[in-house]
């Protein structure tokens, strides 16, 4: 019979090994998370670190964070105002511990929150010029502005017939809505709400999703509106997305966002036209129904005043025809003094038509007289 | 007498105008027919002016 050693003797074995070499050092190390799993109220949070060589899994091993390094967990994303879930690229202090039970696996010490926001950003470049490849009617202007067929899109005069895209029931709902249907000049607005994921790994395809829903829909839109916002809610990677921004860049209605951050401008943002916040772009919807209203008010105005002024000149001009008509009145010739002298009924206007003994008559203003002629001159 | 509604047609009356003006500022026109044509003209300018008037009162207040 072979001699065998207990697991645990093993296991012990290998812990005591483990210790002798890694007791009391930290390492930095670099690579992406998953099966991210928080536990806020016992301040701890369980994944995996992996790394990938192409598709394939290259190394991969369990870590962990205690509560006296679950607060780096916030400061993390604070920093980076991206939430720490599975899919970040991160750089770690961690330790090598091994547990008879447990085996082995990494106790995080701290996270280095400006490595993912360089990688953050390094994605988001790749991004943007994947976007500018694939999708040729996407200009880069000499200022740094992306100019998509979205944008290219008119706005309507007035915006009424709205679709929302965000969370329902959510702080960036609730304000932009409240920013419409409460305004104080009575104008109504058709806002139908396409209700989306707005953030975590599934809130890009949702959204994108919803996108369709709303070119399939049987009412014709004047704009749709991405927005989310309010609370402490950090992370925006769905909107640096390369399908959902791409979708957006070519929609066919005018798409406005109010994404609601103060960290860089997302991709989604350069790709529609950006406003701040759900209440900055419900403002400007509001706003913009304002102006058409007080345009058209001066219209009618500036078309008021021009119609009475081309009465009045009008009227002036009959005044002036009227005086010119009576001008050539042949009874205010007579008035004058001057007379209508006719020979059996018509009218002379030459001496030489007439002969002494010639009976004519003389009309004046106010009477006729009959003459015989009995000199010429 | 029930006062007319039918609305004025101001061009079609002042074209008219337009025509009688021309008429009594030929010199060829016997002073009869100058008469005849003066108080019709007159007329028309009456009526042009009538529908100036409906037209003003028809435009909507500011």
């Amino acid at each position: 019979m072979k001699k065998a050693m207990r697991l645990s003797e093993l296991l012990e074995e290998v812990a005591i090994t483990l210790e002798d070499r890694f007791y009391g050092e930290a390492f930095w190390i670099t690579c992406e998370v998953t099966d991210v799993k928080k536990y806020p109220d016992k301040r701890w949070c369980f994944l995996k670190f992996v790394e990938k060589d192409g598709a394939q899994m290259s190394a991969e091993i369990k870590g962990v964070f205690w509560s006296n390094s679950f607060a780096s967990i916030l400061q993390f994303e604070k920093q980076t105002k991206q939430i720490f879930a599975s899919g970040i690229s991160v750089t770690c202090l961690v330790r090598v511990v091994f547990h008879q039970r447990f085996g082995l696996s990494l106790e995080v010490v701290e996270i280095d929150a400006a490595y993912t926001i360089g990688q953050l950003e390094l994605e988001r470049q790749k991004t943007l010029e994947q976007l500018l490849e694939h999708n040729k009617s996407i200009e880069l202007t000499a200022e740094g502005a992306y100019i998509t067929p979205n944008k290219r899109l008119p706005l309507p005069f007035i915006c009424q017939k709205i679709a929302l895209i965000t969370a329902q029931n959510s702080d960036g709902q609730r304000d932009f809505i409240q920013v419409l249907n409460n305004n104080n000049y009575g104008y109504a607005f058709h806002i139908e709400l396409f209700a989306a994921q707005v953030q975590g790994d599934t809130a890009a395809a949702s959204i994108e999703k919803q996108l369709l829903a709303i070119a399939k829909h049987n009412i014709k839109f004047d704009v749709v509106v991405i927005v989310r916002g309010g609370g402490s809610n950090t992370d925006f990677k769905a909107f640096d997305d390369f399908h959902l921004c791409s979708a957006i860049a070519s929609f066919e209605t005018p798409i406005l966002t109010g994404i609601g951050h103060d960290r860089n401008t997302s991709i989604a943002d350069m790709m529609a036209r950006q406003y701040k916040t759900p209440t900055e772009a419900a403002t400007f919807i509001l706003d913009k129904s304002l102006r058409f209203d007080r345009d058209l008010m001066q219209a009618k105005e500036k078309v008021l005043h021009l119609a009475k002024q081309r009465i009045y000149y009008t009227q002036q001009h009959l005044t002036q025809l009227r005086l010119r008509i009576k001008n050539l009145d042949p009874q205010n010739i007579l008035k004058k003094g001057f007379a209508i002298v006719r020979k059996n009924e018509a009218i002379i206007t030459s001496i030489s038509h007439l002969q002494i003994g010639d009976t004519i008559e003389a009309e004046l203003i106010d009477g006729k007289i009959t003459s015989t002629i009995t000199q010429k001159a | 007498m029930k006062k007319s509604t039918k609305k004025i047609d101001y061009t079609a009356n002042y074209t008219l105008l337009q025509e009688q003006i021309a008429a009594i500022e030929n010199e060829n026109i016997s002073l009869d027919e100058l008469a005849e044509k003066v108080k019709s003209a007159l007329k028309l300018v009456e009526t042009c002016e009538q529908a100036l008037r409906t037209i003003e009162n028809d435009l909507p207040k500011a």
